[in-house]
This record gives C-alpha cells, sequence and structure tokens, in this order.
C-alpha cells in the first residue's frame, strides 16, 4: 500500500500548490503598496497626470485583492493619489468623488498636516457626506 | 479501517501438497476412484494426466494417504534418474537398504507385499522427467505381482512420449475448476486462516468472477493470483517471499506458449487479468495527480500572468519635459511681508473665508470600517443631487489653461462655488481627465504646499497642473506656508514643464 501512500503525499503537495496561487495576493500587495509610492513619488514631482491615471488602475487592482484592511489601506491611498491628481489639473467633481470614496472606506481619514489647504477643503467639502 | 490481517494469511494460498489441504470437488474425486480402482486391477499401471497446477501432485499424496494401511506407497518426487539409480532409490526408500540388484529386491519386496494381500505401489510425479529407460523399466515392472504404477503425466509430456503404452491406464484429471467451485474453493481456503471472514468478505461475487476469469479454473494459477492479491492489498508483506506454488504458476508458461524468458513471478501474477483492474485504478489515480498538478502549475501560471509587469521607476520627464533646476534667481525672504488683498489673489481669499458651502443631501449611511471585496467593488457614489449651479460653473471642469488665462476675478468665481453646487460627477469608477492642451503646459507642485504666481499673476495654490503658458521665458514664484518665497525662472518651448518648490 505503499503507493496509495504515496499518492496521498503526492496529493497533499499538489493541494499545497494550489493554495500557494491563492495566497499570491502577498505578491500583489507589496507590488501595489511599491508602485503607490512611485506614484507618490509622481505626485510630488507635479507629475499629475500620469499619478491620476495610475492611481486608478492601481485602485482596480488593490480592489481585486482579497478583502483585508491592507488591501482597503492601498484603495484609499490610491483614491487619495488620484483626487488629488485630479484636483491638481481642475477636475474638482473627479477630486471629490475619489475623496469620498476614501472616506467611505475609513471615515476618520484625516489628511496629513502638510496638506495643501486646496487639497484639504476638497476633502473636507465631502467628509460629512462619508458618515 | 482495515482489521489486522491474519497471521498466517502465507498459508492459505502456499504449497499445496499438504493432503490436510485438499479440498474435494468432482473431477479430483472421480479421478481418485478411478485411481483406487485401478490399483486393484492387474497390471495396476495407471497415468493421471492433467495440465499443469490441477493438482495432480496434490492428488497423489491425498491417494497416498487414503490407501495407507492398505498399500505400501511410495512417492517418487524427483524421477529423472537412471533405471539403476531409480531402483536403488525406491530399495533405499522402502527400507530394502542398497543391493546391488535393486530392481529385483523391489520386485520381490512386492511380490511378498502381494502374497501379504497387499502391494507396492509407486507415485512417480512429473513423470514426462523420467528418462525413456526409466520409464520403461517401470512400465516393464507393472506386471510383476504386488508392484502399482501410478504416474502423473501432463499433456505435453504424453505428446513428447508420443502416447502412453498400451499397459497403461489414462485417467484425465477432469477440467479446471468451475466459478462456483473456484468460489467454494478459495472460500475454503481462506476459512482457514481467517475464520473470521474479514478476508472472503473483501472478495465480493465481482471479485470471484474476476479470479475465476483469470486463473480459468486452474488450482495453482489461483492460488498465485490471491497469493499476491494477500500481498498488494497488505495483507501479506510484498517483499515476503511467494508461495512456491505461486512462483510455479507463475513461472510456468501457458499452454501452446514456448518456454523461453520468463518474467519474475509477481510481475507474470500483475499481468493477469485479475490486477487489471487495480492497475486501472492506480493509473487512474496517478492521471488524477497529474492532472492536479497541471492544473495547479496552470492556475499558478495564470496568476503570475494575471500580475502585470512592474512597472518601471517613476518615469523621468517626457522628451519634452523638463525638471527645472533651482535657478539663481531664486530668493527666499525669510521674513515675507504680510499679505495683503493685493498680493492675495481673490481665489485664495475666498479659500480662506469660502462662503458657506450649500449643504449636501445627505447619503445613506455606510459605516465600513471593515469593508470587505464586494463592498470595495461596489462603491459607486451618489452623486447627491446639487441645487441648480450658478451660470458660471456651467463648466466647473474648466481646463487648467482657462484658469492661467482667466483673470483673478474669474479664479474667484471657481473658489466661491460651493461645493455641493457642482453637477453631477463623472462615473466614479474611471474619472475622465480633461485631454491635454497643447502647447507648453506648466505643472507646479511644492512640498509642503505653495501659493504660485505666474509672472507676477495669482494661479492658485498647488497641486498645480498643465497650465497652459506662452512660449517663451516665464518666472515662476511660490509663497511657502513658512513665509519663504521662491521663484523660478522657465523656458518655455513646448511640451511640458515640471516646477517642484522647493
Amino acid at each position: 500500500m505503499a503507493w496509495v501512500r504515496w499518492s496521498f503525499g503526492a496529493l497533499l503537495c499538489a493541494a499545497l500548490l494550489v493554495a500557494l496561487p491563492a495566497r499570491s495576493s502577498s505578491p500583489d500587495l507589496y507590488r501595489i503598496t511599491v508602485e503607490l509610492g512611485r506614484l507618490e513619488a509622481l505626485l510630488g514631482g507635479a507629475h499629475f497626470r500620469e499619478a491620476g491615471e495610475k492611481a486608478l488602475l492601481l485602485r482596480g487592482q488593490a480592489l481585486a485583492l482579497p478583502p483585508s484592511d491592507e488591501a482597503r489601506q492601498l484603495v484609499i491611498r490610491a483614491e487619495l493619489v488620484a483626487g488629488t491628481a485630479a484636483l491638481a489639473l481642475g477636475q474638482e467633481a473627479a477630486a471629490r468623488q475619489s475623496f469620498l470614496r476614501a472616506l467611505r472606506l475609513d471615515p476618520r481619514l484625516v489628511l496629513p498636516p502638510s496638506a495643501s489647504p486646496k487639497v484639504q477643503r476638497s476633502f473636507d467639502s465631502v467628509k460629512g457626506m462619508a458618515r | 479501517m482495515r482489521t489486522a490481517p491474519p497471521t498466517h494469511a502465507a498459508d492459505a494460498f502456499g504449497l499445496t501438497t499438504d493432503p490436510s489441504s485438499y479440498f474435494p470437488r468432482a473431477a479430483l474425486e472421480v479421478a481418485l476412484a478411478e485411481l483406487v480402482e485401478r490399483i486393484g486391477e492387474s497390471p495396476a499401471c495407471a497415468a493421471l494426466i492433467g495440465e499443469p497446477g490441477l493438482g495432480k501432485t496434490l492428488l497423489l499424496h491425498v491417494l497416498e494417504e487414503r490407501l495407507e494401511g492398505d498399500v505400501e506407497c511410495l512417492y517418487v518426487p524427483f524421477p529423472r534418474l537412471e533405471p539403476a539409480e531409480l531402483w536403488s532409490w525406491i530399495a533405499v526408500s522402502i527400507g530394502l537398504g542398497e543391493n546391488a540388484d535393486a530392481r529385483a529386491a523391489v520386485l520381490e519386496h512386492a511380490r511378498r507385499r502381494a502374497v501379504e494381500g497387499t502391494s507396492l505401489l509407486l507415485l512417480v510425479d512429473d513423470a514426462g522427467a523420467l528418462p525413456p529407460a526409466s520409464l520403461r523399466a517401470l512400465l516393464q515392472a507393472c506386471g510383476a505381482p504386488g508392484f502399482s504404477l501410478v504416474m502423473a503425466f501432463t499433456s505435453a509430456d504424453l505428446s513428447r512420449l508420443g502416447g502412453l503404452p498400451r499397459n497403461v491406464h489414462p485417467i484425465e484429471l477432469g477440467p479446471p475448476m468451475t466459478p462456483a467451485e473456484t468460489r467454494a474453493y478459495v472460500r475454503a481456503r481462506l476459512r482457514r486462516v481467517d475464520p473470521e471472514g474479514t478476508l472472503a468478505a473483501r472478495l465480493g461475487p465481482a471479485r470471484m468472477a474476476e479470479l475465476h476469469e483469470a486463473s480459468a479454473g486452474v488450482p495453482a494459477r489461483l492460488h498465485a493470483l490471491l497469493d499476491a492479491w494477500l500481498r498488494t492489498s497488505g495483507e501479506l508483506r510484498r517483499d515476503a517471499p511467494p508461495a512456491p506454488a505461486a512462483q510455479r504458476a507463475a513461472s510456468e508458461p501457458p499452454a501452446g506458449r514456448p518456454a523461453g524468458r520468463r518474467p519474475p513471478p509477481h510481475a507474470a501474477i500483475e499481468r493477469q487479468p485479475f490486477f487489471r483492474g487495480r492497475r486501472k485504478r492506480r493509473v487512474s489515480l496517478s492521471l488524477a495527480f497529474l492532472l492536479v498538478l497541471l492544473l495547479a502549475g496552470f492556475w499558478r501560471f495564470a496568476a503570475l500572468r494575471r500580475e502585470p509587469a512592474p512597472e518601471p521607476a517613476p518615469a523621468p520627464p517626457a522628451a519634452t519635459a523638463r525638471e527645472l533646476p533651482a535657478l539663481p534667481e531664486e530668493q527666499a525672504s525669510v521674513a515675507p511681508p504680510p499679505p495683503t488683498p493685493e498680493s492675495t489673489p481673490p481665489a485664495e481669499l475666498a479659500a480662506v473665508d469660502p462662503p458657506a458651502p450649500a449643504p449636501l443631501p445627505p447619503l445613506e449611511p455606510e459605516p465600513a470600517p471593515a469593508a470587505t471585496a464586494e463592498e470595495l467593488q461596489a462603491p459607486e457614489v451618489e452623486e447627491p443631487v446639487a441645487p441648480p449651479p450658478p451660470a458660471e460653473s456651467a463648466a466647473p471642469e474648466a481646463a487648467p489653461a482657462d484658469r492661467a488665462a482667466s483673470p483673478p476675478g474669474a479664479s474667484a468665481a471657481e473658489a466661491g462655488r460651493a461645493p455641493a453646487a457642482e453637477p453631477a460627477a463623472p462615473p466614479l469608477a474611471v474619472p475622465q481627465l480633461a485631454p491635454a492642451a497643447r502647447g507648453p503646459r506648466l505643472s507646479v507642485n511644492a512640498e509642503p504646499w505653495a501659493r504660485i504666481q505666474l509672472d507676477g499673476k495669482p494661479v492658485g495654490e498647488t497641486p498645480l497642473g498643465e497650465l497652459s503658458i506662452a512660449p517663451g521665458s516665464h518666472v515662476v514664484t511660490a509663497t511657502l506656508p513658512d513665509g519663504r518665497v521662491l521663484e523660478r525662472r522657465v523656458e518655455a518651448k513646448s511640451g511640458d514643464l515640471y516646477v517642484v518648490f522647493p
């Protein structure tokens, strides 16, 4: 019956192999985190259009992650980048929508004290709607 | 949970020459009766003919046992002896000792037995191995008083010998076992080593039918199959030596097949149809395992493919864009003058003290500290129904170029718009960014933030993106929150300019 034992062992290995892709969210999480860091650098460098477009893509990828606090934080960061970029490009409605979505995910979200008053105003204007 | 294997499972289908393991069946009993009858006649010379594995050896032993006391039996297991050696071996075996004329001594002994009312019966197994001279010598002795002879032949032996001599009475061992006999035989065998019937319970009618088909009702093949089954099913250790009967049956070529290179006994046995189902299951399991591995690999590959390749580091500005270094003209005033209404654009004034925004209609309460993926996926916000916007806000997404080109008063109007006065926002999933305008464009950002003037005219607070500017030299002035005023001169030709303060 050794072959039965080997078969079970092999099936167990296969199950582990199958389970590994399911855990592939970790590389995604890491990659999106890194990408978001780059986007925030782009935003700081005044490359608003590129940062905004990529933030929307990353937001979608973060939404596809398995539900977790980390994934939610990534979505929020992507929304903030997209909102700030939209605001810089004069698209205040889009910016508010991004901020509102971020606030819906975390109603206690606050911007850093160094945030531009322009951004802060837009953010504050939708803060009440998220509650 | 399987029960512990019987201790003596190995004996169930082991050596079959022990008469106590004899399982009577019709064909054997008929042959036995005929043999007993023939031995009482004169000349008592019979040939037991049967295919290998049908039980000739066992039958000779059973005959010996049944005649015990009436007839002096001598079983000759290995007759490949020349006549002198054979007679000498017989004389010694029946207690006559070494004798110069062993044949005469044996026949004299038989005669004396006849006088006593019994006889001497030689049971020659595997008689096909007898040298012709020895066979002739035995057949000649068959006419002697008190000397009886029973030889076991296979059909192949007879065809090689060219048939039996006239004075030898052929007794066919009969056909192989019927399915019912096979069932009864196997159960009887198993019952001896496994009285509780756990082993027999595992051999249902279907398995019995397979067994019978695989063995063709030949007991030795049946033994080989069952011995292998006991091993492969864990009832016996696989590395235990196979039962001799199993070995022999496995190594015996089927009728009509010349004996050549013989496969190892177990390999030969497990090629039997009886084991095909087991092999099929094993192959199926292996295939299923491979399939699972392939699927896992494919899934993993697909998961890797789904992940887009990491993007390169933040792209250096496009070929047309230039990151402008700090110009020598940059100045920082430690103590900036307090902002005056002249120095503060109306927009900023409006920002500092904005008009009370029209209240936004409340959305559904949505406490979502623990958002799930579904919640994350469906965040589409209901755009608040805004009151009719003022006429100036008909184009709230005015291009930055317009804002840059418009006078400060226009910015004030824009800043004075209440957030709630915005019309319905574009779809939230992918807000459409405004198309880029042609010509030189200036994007400005500052850390932490700054009020920006372009050629002395306030254009707003950072972040400011894609302000359309005229080609030529421009001065960008940033007033930081700590009061520092920084200036940069930029040369606008075409494409995008990015200025970051400080």
